[in-house]
């Protein structure tokens, strides 16, 4: 009896140390989880009463659709012609090159050009987005506004989340089209089809829900960068550290969460 | 005549770290209210408090006798607009031109149209001693001292019946220094607003106070007129403003 409290008594203080750790780290992640829910409802609720800031808003989307839409173009545009390449290599081996337009067609509408379309958002918009605001923190700006009668939620937050939320969808648009012609542009000029037969079997595939899905996940990206970048760079701590922090912070999550949130919805989607 | 501002025990902790612990304090209608005391006392706190900016945890703060802590954003958007405050930074909006800093409160908080509202900022950057040509340039291209006077100009812009001053004179030299000084003393004045001011900068607040007010640990510690400032018997506070290393002041440096 005495050896097995001994024993006990050895072991015990490294596991409490242990179970202390994994307790905090999971105190810590709820609690996070929680910051970011009152954040979010908040800015939901800040999206629908007045005052709204259209000149913001109208500036964001500029920020954030129409300047991204070179990243997404050659995104898009590469990314089909690659996928055109890769599928012939694979196809040819058992005489299937005609299931090539479908293939790129499909994979982009469905799922390559809302996920890099978000990605590559991510990175250009979702930083900025953190590491501005962070910076507005950092120097009180955020602060400033408040004394200032008007509302940083507002006047901050609530024109880049709609802008992200509106704008992804119209850019992976313009990217299903673009990377659409990519392949196109391989498949005719590389690889031999006759262009007209690739165009007929790209319309027969694809279906309205192809694309349609692949817009709903784009603005459910879009979502979530915004408030990503927005989160990150409202709570980022101090100084220069603080907001590189912070813009590391958003970029990862956002990515993250954009390819968790890319299962859920192909799930719901498609199954 | 009621207090324009009163703190009743306001508590606010941080984690473990309690850095107000039942402030107590009362600010006349029209008087400049100077705080004084060393970094990380909880000045900067006590303000951000009555602004609504950190919410205490515990304790009343009244603003013209109605309580503000736990009030809804409508009421406290309303009633920030009693408000002007001048932050240690300057936090001037780096992506809008001087004269839109100046004019934001009066064009998003008060609603005037843009041209008026840019005529009242004119005229403020005038009262600060900037000239038109500064009204066009961004909060980036100017030097320090012309950032805080902006600052200054944007913090009375509303003609607001309370403003506060987040340590005015740090980083500037000690011309420059008093003239920010003198700037606050002549737009307090001709506004008759209440103020209250953050600083350790003693020049500065023999300047600007009407009363004084020194903070240590969490607590105010000593509260009298400026003129009884250099008499007040409490070694803490003349310890502060003679700048002495030894004294009963010592934790500040281990802090």
């Amino acid at each position: 009896m005495n050896e097995a409290v001994k024993k006990f008594a050895e072991i015990a203080p490294p596991f409490q140390k242990l179970c202390q750790a994994i307790g905090t780290s999971i105190l810590g992640m709820l609690g996070a989880l929680g910051r970011l829910s009152f954040f979010m409802g908040d800015a939901l609720r800040h999206c629908v009463t007045p005052p709204f800031f259209f000149k913001h808003l109208l500036r964001q989307f500029m920020d954030i659709g129409y300047y991204s839409l070179p990243v997404v173009g050659m995104t898009a545009l590469f990314t089909g012609m690659v996928l055109a390449l890769q599928s012939y290599t694979g196809f040819s081996r058992f005489n299937a090159e005609s299931a090539i337009a479908s293939v790129v067609v499909l994979s982009i509408t469905r799922e390559l050009a809302p996920v890099l379309a978000g990605l590559m958002v991510a990175g250009r918009v979702g930083a900025s987005i953190a590491a501005e605001i962070g910076t507005m923190r950092v120097t009180e700006q955020i602060d400033a506004l408040t004394t200032l009668s008007v509302s940083p939620m507002k006047y901050l937050v609530v024109p880049r989340i709609l802008a992200g939320t509106i704008m992804l969808p119209i850019l992976v648009l313009i990217g299903d089209i673009i990377g659409v012609y990519g392949g196109y542009i391989v498949s005719t000029h590389v690889l031999g089809f006759s262009s007209g037969s690739y165009l007929t079997q790209t319309w027969d595939i694809l279906e309205r829900m192809d694309v349609i899905s692949g817009l709903i996940k784009a603005a459910a990206f879009g979502f979530i960068l915004t408030l990503m970048g927005c989160y990150h760079g409202y709570h980022s701590g101090r100084g220069a550290q603080g907001v590189g922090s912070a813009t590391t912070n958003a970029v990862v999550t956002a990515s993250i969460l954009i390819l968790v949130f890319n299962f859920i919805l192909t799930q719901v989607f498609f199954s | 005549m009621t207090d324009k501002i009163e703190l009743r025990n306001v508590v606010k902790s941080f984690g473990t770290k309690k850095v107000l612990q039942g402030v107590d304090l009362t600010v006349d209608r029209g008087s400049s209210m100077v705080i004084i005391g060393g970094s990380g006392t909880g000045k900067s706190v006590m303000l951000k408090c009555v602004l609504g900016l950190i919410e205490a945890d515990n304790g009343s703060i009244l603003i013209d006798g109605a309580e503000t802590i736990g009030l809804n954003q409508r009421r406290r958007d309303d009633l920030m607009r009693k408000f002007g405050m001048l932050f240690q930074g300057g936090a001037l909006f780096d992506s809008l031109p001087v004269w839109h800093n100046v004019a934001f409160g009066l064009i998003h908080g008060k609603n005037l149209d843009k041209e008026s509202a840019k005529k009242i900022a004119i005229e403020k950057l005038d009262a600060v001693g900037l000239n038109k040509a500064v009204a066009e340039l961004y909060p980036a291209e100017l030097s320090g001292g012309m950032q805080k006077r902006v600052s200054l100009a944007r913090a009375i812009a509303t003609n607001p019946e309370i403003i506060f001053f987040d340590e005015p004179t740090t980083g500037l030299d000690p011309i420059m220094a008093d003239v920010i000084n003198d700037l606050i003393v002549k737009c307090v004045k001709e506004l008759g607003a209440t103020a209250m001011t953050i600083t350790h900068d003693m020049a500065s607040a023999r300047k600007i106070a009407d009363h004084v007010a020194m903070i240590h640990q969490g607590k105010i510690i000593w509260t009298g007129s400026i003129s009884d400032l250099d008499k007040s018997g409490n070694p803490y506070v003349d310890q502060f403003i003679h700048g002495r290393a030894d004294g009963p002041i010592t934790d500040t440096i281990a802090a």
